[in-house]
């Protein structure tokens, strides 16, 4: 049985999605989703991940609106989510934390830095 | 006399930790997806279409650090920022010519290595 907590990573970025499976492989089972519309299509599937790091800018259902609706659902307004973007202005930043993201890095990140974000958001959540 | 190389793998090679299929899979992605995105860049500026200028090079930014592409660094952040603003001038179209040739030369060299 797998016991390894689940991070659900969305990014349209093929190589970001790479990188963060590559970081958080060892310690987390890895999800990955290309834009905000297949994260809920398989979170409405039934998962509900321990922990979300989401991309602003994609494509269909970008980071705004995915943070939204989640936030806005029943079943997942307290799943930890973290906003991953190359965005560097203070004004996305307070939006996705208004919106209701937990947490926000800019990339390019440091992945010790995330990973350590990561625990303490899943162990804060467990 | 070798060429210099303008990228740099260092990074890269340390997230991968040994992993030496991991990086030639990073290379691999990179070549499959970057030229594409050099493209839709020119393309889009020859059209004025700062909007996509803009939204692809925040897209690729990220990517030229990843694999130490230095040299071209603060030009890609100008080619986002100026692509946002709708700012169209002389050091936006200074930075565009950067990135296409530091990412052309970047592109064959990693063909290459």
């Amino acid at each position: 049985m797998n016991t390894l907590k689940q991070v659900l990573v969305i990014d349209d970025e093929p190589i970001m999605r790479k990188l963060l499976q590559q970081i958080l492989k060892d310690k987390y089972e890895v999800i990955l989703k290309e834009n905000g519309r297949e994260a809920l299509e398989w979170m409405y599937s039934g998962n509900i991940p321990d922990l979300v790091v989401a991309d602003l800018n994609m494509p269909e259902i970008d980071g705004f609106e995915y943070i939204q609706k989640v936030r806005e659902s029943g079943f997942f307004n307290d799943v930890p989510l973290i906003v991953l973007s190359g965005e560097e202005s203070s004004s996305e930043r307070i939006k996705c934390l208004k919106l209701g993201a937990n947490d926000y890095l800019i990339k390019p990140f440091n992945p010790e830095e995330l990973g350590l974000r990561i625990d303490n958001l899943i162990k804060l959540r467990s | 006399m070798a060429e210099e190389l303008v990228y740099n793998l260092s990074q890269l090679e340390e997230l991968a930790g040994g992993n030496t299929e991991f990086v030639n899979t990073m290379v691999e992605t990179f070549l499959q997806y970057t030229p594409g995105q050099l493209q839709e860049i020119l393309e889009a500026y020859k059209a004025s279409d700062m909007h996509t200028v803009g939204s692809v090079a925040h897209k690729i930014k990220p990517n030229i650090e990843l694999f130490g592409i230095n040299s071209i660094k603060q030009d890609i952040r100008i080619v986002e920022e100026k692509g946002k603003k709708n700012s169209n001038d002389a050091e936006l179209a200074e930075s565009i010519k950067r990135v296409e040739s530091y990412l052309k030369v970047a592109f064959n060299q990693l063909q290459q290595r």
